[in-house]
């Protein structure tokens, strides 16, 4: 039964998060994930914590993110934690239109949509001051 | 993991080749680039994905910004994307507004 785990924290930087990214890719290509994982899994990552370093912070103090990832057999789930203002990205970013036209498209707003759609599941909760992101994938059946 | 940006001229087309990742940490010098070359008067411009490896939503930003500066008199074109690409391309809505080539000759014979 394949299963490994990783867990990462880093600063609220983009540097730090493209080094965590560098690592959780290697440890999935190390654990021999599936092509589709190592794609979503870096794609959402790097929206959903942009999101966070770049517009959750009132101020500008070091703050630290903290990801898990668990994999059990063709399942892997990944939680994100933070400190940031309360946001549920699922909920609470307006869905784009994806069908306007180049010149009516606005620019921006399509990452959190690319997330919901790559991911199976996608849940998002309050705890203790904390933003609490998980996703879900599993493996192509 | 980074960016690099290779440029190659084809006749009267720019042909950009972003090589490694798109992301929210390179997507700023990747809209460097390509609004840099498109203020410098190129007015066919052609993305050639071959050696990309991601490409998250700030790499579309960039890409939806030329295409709206290259409209009325310009064209862009997108080719040789991977299946993951194509799928970001797909959900994101891109493959409805942008002409998506197979590859540059593909690209070259049609526009």
């Amino acid at each position: 039964m394949p299963s490994d785990w990783l867990t990462l924290q880093f600063d609220n930087t983009l540097d730090a998060l493209s080094d965590a990214l560098t690592a959780i890719e290697a440890h999935g290509e190390a654990e021999n994930w599936p092509m589709k994982w190592l794609f979503n899994t870096n794609l959402a990552i790097d929206e959903l914590v942009s999101n966070i370093i770049k517009y959750g912070y009132a101020d500008d103090a070091r703050h630290e993110i903290a990801i898990a990832l668990f994999r059990v057999d063709d399942m892997l789930a990944v939680m994100v934690r933070d400190d940031s203002a309360a946001f549920d990205p699922f909920e609470d970013a307006p869905e784009p239109d994806t069908d306007l036209s180049i010149e009516d498209r606005p620019i921006g707003g399509l990452g959190v949509h690319l997330v919901k759609t790559l991911v199976d599941d996608v849940r998002y909760r309050r705890v203790d001051d904390r933003n609490e992101i998980t996703l879900i994938q599993r493996a192509a059946a | 993991m980074s960016l690099e940006i290779k440029d190659e001229r084809v006749d009267d087309a720019l042909v950009i080749i972003p090589v490694g990742r798109v992301d929210s940490r390179t997507a700023g010098e990747f809209e460097t680039h390509v609004i840099g070359a498109i203020t410098n008067g190129e007015k066919k411009i052609l993305f050639d994905l071959s050696e990309l490896v991601y490409l998250s939503s700030a790499g579309l930003r960039v890409l939806l910004m030329a295409a709206k500066r290259l409209r009325g008199g310009g064209k862009l074109a997108v080719c040789s994307m991977s299946d993951g690409i194509r799928q970001v391309f797909e959900i994101g809505g891109f493959t409805k507004i942008l002409p998506i080539k197979k590859d540059r000759a593909d690209a070259f014979g049609t526009w």
